[in-house]
């Protein structure tokens, strides 16, 4: 019953009263909606602690179990036990925490997404093969668009900014105008199974 | 015999040409004649017409992996909108820019005269997502939790007095640096009446299409546009020497893609007269 029955009538429950906010304007008067989003808020900052904890068992579980690279699980809950530490203690502005972060995460970070490029062009080189008039499209309108992007497109030619401007403007938009709405209709079903308590996988 | 060897040619070589490409231009830059774009040229203008003292929120939701595209065009445009008058209130719905920016954009306010509190705030990152930014449109420091980055409080920063509210009547536009989301949906559905502008990362691609329909009033996206404003507003960053390496990286990228294919037809018709 409490861990089924209870969170499904409380979403049910808020899902009614968020709606009815959105029409009535007698409990937007009540405030009703602030009143939910402060509620919203703290339990957002609630799960970011759960999030820790989990973080935590999670790993703690791959160390005992020894699964493989373990190691790293001993790592990031040094790193993550250290900066959470100093931060508690220090605050997220104190040079040292300022001064790790800035010269360590900000440039491994950067690094990591930057090694997609190589593994991107290696992608391309094989996947970009004109095996059909689909295929063709798909690398004669990605090499205007990618063109078009540097200054280089349009020392080689002034129409190849222009051409990619159709195609972003015109098929391109269609397109994902297409995409977007379809997938608003799907997640708008999905919430809907939640809110009527169709879907109860995610409290099990 | 060769082209076969093309077609099964190791990923390491493609690295080392696209490894070369990169460095190249960051070691002796090229300087490839810049064109303004019409999205630059409209960004800019959007910018330029925002009045003087008024307030615009810079909401920098990306992440480190977004800083050498996004962060490249942060800094012109706080620059220019600081030297206008118009104040600035950065925030952000992802957690790591409005942290790591905050360095970058306090030499930039050192260098001309901003003074922080009075002309430009930065409230960092606030946890609880769509909901937080609610609150705050019916009362900012309540869902701000009342402090800034540097946990000083909105009491003692003048600024913060003129930010009751996150709606119109406070804030003249707002600018969004997205890398993904939560992103300028927020701000769509949640703040319709408030100017929408949006910087991309990697292109606008098909962003276009909000721009189209009048929800976002101007963007740009990508190195490219980050350069022509930089050319556009007279400061020189990163952009424009990083913008050679990228053309230098899109023409090897090309380039194996056509010597990729001339090897598989001949490959192919080679195999078929066999």
């Amino acid at each position: 019953m409490l861990r089924q029955e209870l969170p499904a009538i409380l979403t049910t429950v808020v899902a009614i009263v968020v709606f009815l906010g959105g029409i009535l304007f007698s409990l937007d008067e009540m405030n009703v909606l602030s009143e939910i989003d402060s509620w919203i808020q703290l339990m957002g900052n609630m799960a970011l602690f759960l999030g820790g904890i989990n973080l935590c068992k999670l790993h703690v579980n791959n160390i005992r179990k020894r699964r493989q690279h373990w190691i790293f699980s001993v790592w990031l809950l040094i790193v993550f036990g250290f900066f959470t530490v100093l931060g508690l203690a220090k605050g997220s502005q104190d040079p040292l925490y300022k001064g790790l972060y800035d010269a360590l995460i900000v440039p491994v970070n950067a690094s990591m997404h930057s090694i997609a490029a190589f593994f991107l062009c290696s992608a391309a080189f094989r996947a970009f093969r004109v095996k059909n008039l689909d295929s063709i499209l798909l690398l004669v309108s990605g090499a205007f668009v990618m063109l078009a992007s540097v200054p280089i497109g349009d020392l080689i030619s002034s129409n190849i900014p222009v051409i990619s401007d159709w195609l972003l403007n015109i098929p391109g938009s269609a397109v994902a105008r297409a995409m977007s709405n379809g997938m608003f209709f799907a997640s708008f079903a999905a919430t809907l199974r939640i809110f009527l308590g169709l879907e109860r996988r995610h409290l099990s | 015999m060769f082209w076969k060897k093309i077609v099964d040619l190791d990923p390491k070589i493609i690295y080392l040409f696209v490894g070369i490409a990169l460095m190249i231009p960051v070691i002796r830059p090229i300087g490839l004649p810049l064109r303004i774009s019409s999205y630059t040229q409209d960004f800019y203008d959007y910018l330029m017409s925002i009045p003087e003292d008024s307030i615009v929120f810079l909401d920098l939701a990306f992440r480190e992996t977004g800083e050498a595209e996004l962060g490249a065009s942060v800094l012109p445009v706080f620059e220019l909108l600081q030297k206008r008058g118009v104040k600035v209130i950065v925030g952000g719905q992802w957690e790591q820019a409005p942290f790591f920016m905050q360095r970058r954009l306090e030499e930039v306010a050192d260098r001309i005269g901003s003074v922080y509190g009075v002309d430009w705030v930065n409230i960092g990152y606030k946890p609880g997502g769509t909901a937080t930014w609610r609150v705050m449109m019916e009362d900012f420091w309540k869902g701000a939790a009342g402090v800034d980055c540097m946990k000083n409080r909105f009491e003692d920063l003048p600024l913060m007095h003129r930010v009751r509210k996150l709606d119109k009547d406070t804030f003249a536009a707002i600018i969004i640096w997205e890398a993904g989301s939560p992103g300028q949906g927020t701000w769509m559905q949640y703040a319709p009446d408030i100017p929408l502008l949006a910087v991309y990362m990697s292109g606008i691609g098909g962003n276009v299409r909000y721009l189209r329909s009048g929800q976002v009033k101007a963007c740009i996206g990508g190195m490219q546009h980050a350069a022509e404003l930089e050319k556009l507003t007279g400061t020189y960053g990163d952009a424009i020497g990083l913008l050679d390496a990228q053309t230098l990286g899109i023409l090897v990228v090309l380039g194996f893609i056509v010597l990729g294919n001339i090897a598989w037809v001949i490959e192919k018709n080679a195999s078929s007269v066999e």
